[in-house]
């Protein structure tokens, strides 16, 4: 049992620590054909406090392609370009009432047509660093240089999605995630980082359930 | 000796700051929108397509920023979508078009404590008819900010916010253009020719 302790507080230790915890809001059913449907993921940049990141909105494209339910995305930079600019963060429909009255343009219902979309997912939130402690110090003389001491810092996530049906023209649900960990950067002459991959917990905890939530209906 | 003096180079510069040249690495893409059947001239003078801002400001570090290149790309790609002949002349153009930077500001997360870099543009944009008589004088401001990632330079973050900005003043001006007065009505007195 001590042992066990031992090593779990050991590989937590490593890799740095940190908590998933994903939940989920039906509205209605999903419907996708694997073969011939495409979605699309972007990130919500109306606002600098649910901002998503780039490399987070890269990342859940990259987990709803893989694996047994893997379905084709469109790379949200691709979609964006071909859509100038009607999706930029001034422009970008914040409901789907907006989004029907853009299509009423037929240059605009024809380009969305040529991706074969049907599902737009739309991501919001952020991770952030809540709590920082320690010190380190590092110097640099003409005998040489180095660093000593230990930092540490809590970082914290939260990122929801919205699937919307774009064949359906309705909201399929939501999907939320939030993640925490702390990461440590020790060092003694080199300085070690154990980091929490918090942001990455959150990608692959949400990328698993949307894709689920849509195969699987 | 060798070693000792790089050493004591390296350590001065990092005690003095150093200046930095960041060049905007952006290209745009051709806006969707039904053009005006018009051709247009886009003028555009070798200073504005060299454009530099310097910030050499006391209390904070000395960066250059060439800008030139990346709003001359924008404005190149917008124009040729906002008419149906984008012409080399003048002389052979319905309308001329001539864009102007009257502002540009930049925020680093560390001056501000927010978790982005943001970039600030104001463009003047005049339009003269074929007789060179002005049809409008319109100024459109322009914002973009990007996120500071860890471990990310500050190049990267400067250009990310400066590509977001450029890319909103050609929203702005896509979207804006015909809804001008002063552009509506020249686009109604040229129907009514």
């Amino acid at each position: 049992m001590i042992r066990s302790v031992a090593l779990v507080s050991t590989l937590c230790l490593l890799a740095g620590c940190s908590s998933v915890t994903v939940d989920q809001m039906r509205l209605t059913e999903t419907n996708i054909n694997l073969d011939s449907d495409t979605v699309v993921v972007l990130g919500r940049q109306h606002s600098p406090a649910y901002e998503a990141e780039g490399d987070l909105v890269t990342c859940v494209a990259r987990e709803l392609s893989q694996g047994a339910m893997g379905m084709e995305v469109i790379p949200d930079g691709l979609f964006v370009d071909a859509l100038y600019p009607w999706f930029e963060p001034r422009t970008a429909p914040l409901s789907l009432a907006r989004l029907e009255t853009l299509l009423e343009q037929q240059i605009l219902q024809q380009a969305i047509d040529n991706f074969e979309i049907r599902y737009i997912i739309w991501i919001e939130g952020n991770t952030e660093t809540t709590d920082s402690s320690g010190g380190l110090s590092c110097t640099i003389s003409p005998a040489g240089g180095g660093c000593l001491g230990l930092g540490m810092w809590e970082d914290e996530s939260t990122y929801e999605a919205s699937v919307w049906d774009f064949h359906e023209m309705r909201e399929s649900g939501r999907i939320s995630v939030d993640s925490h960990g702390t990461s440590y950067l020790p060092a003694v002459i080199i300085p070690f980082p154990l980091l929490a991959r918090v942001q990455t917990n959150s990608c692959k905890g949400l990328g698993k359930q949307i894709q689920s939530f849509i195969v699987q209906g | 000796m060798n070693y000792r003096i790089s050493v004591l180079i390296v350590s001065l510069a990092l005690v003095a700051g150093c200046s930095s040249v960041h060049t905007i690495d952006a290209q745009f893409p051709i806006p969707l929108v039904e053009p005006l059947p018009k051709s247009a001239f886009l003028s555009m003078p070798e200073e504005f397509q060299t454009y530099q801002f310097v910030q050499d400001e006391e209390d904070r570090a000395d960066i250059t920023i060439i800008l030139g290149q990346a709003h001359s790309n924008l404005f190149n790609s917008v124009v040729s979508a906002l008419f149906t002949n984008l012409t080399d002349a003048p002389e052979t153009a319905d309308i001329t078009l001539m864009p102007e930077l009257n502002a540009f500001q930049y925020a680093l997360p560390k001056e501000t404590g927010s978790n982005f870099f943001e970039v600030w543009m104001k463009y003047r944009l005049q339009a003269t008819d074929a007789e060179g008589e002005e049809i409008a004088d319109w100024l459109i401001t322009g914002y973009g900010r990007a996120i500071d990632e860890r471990f990310q330079s500050t190049g990267t973050g400067i250009n990310g916010a400066a590509e977001e900005a450029l890319r909103d003043i050609g929203t702005q001006l896509t979207l804006g253009f015909a809804q001008q007065e002063d552009i509506e009505n020249w686009i109604n007195s040229e129907v009514q020719q």
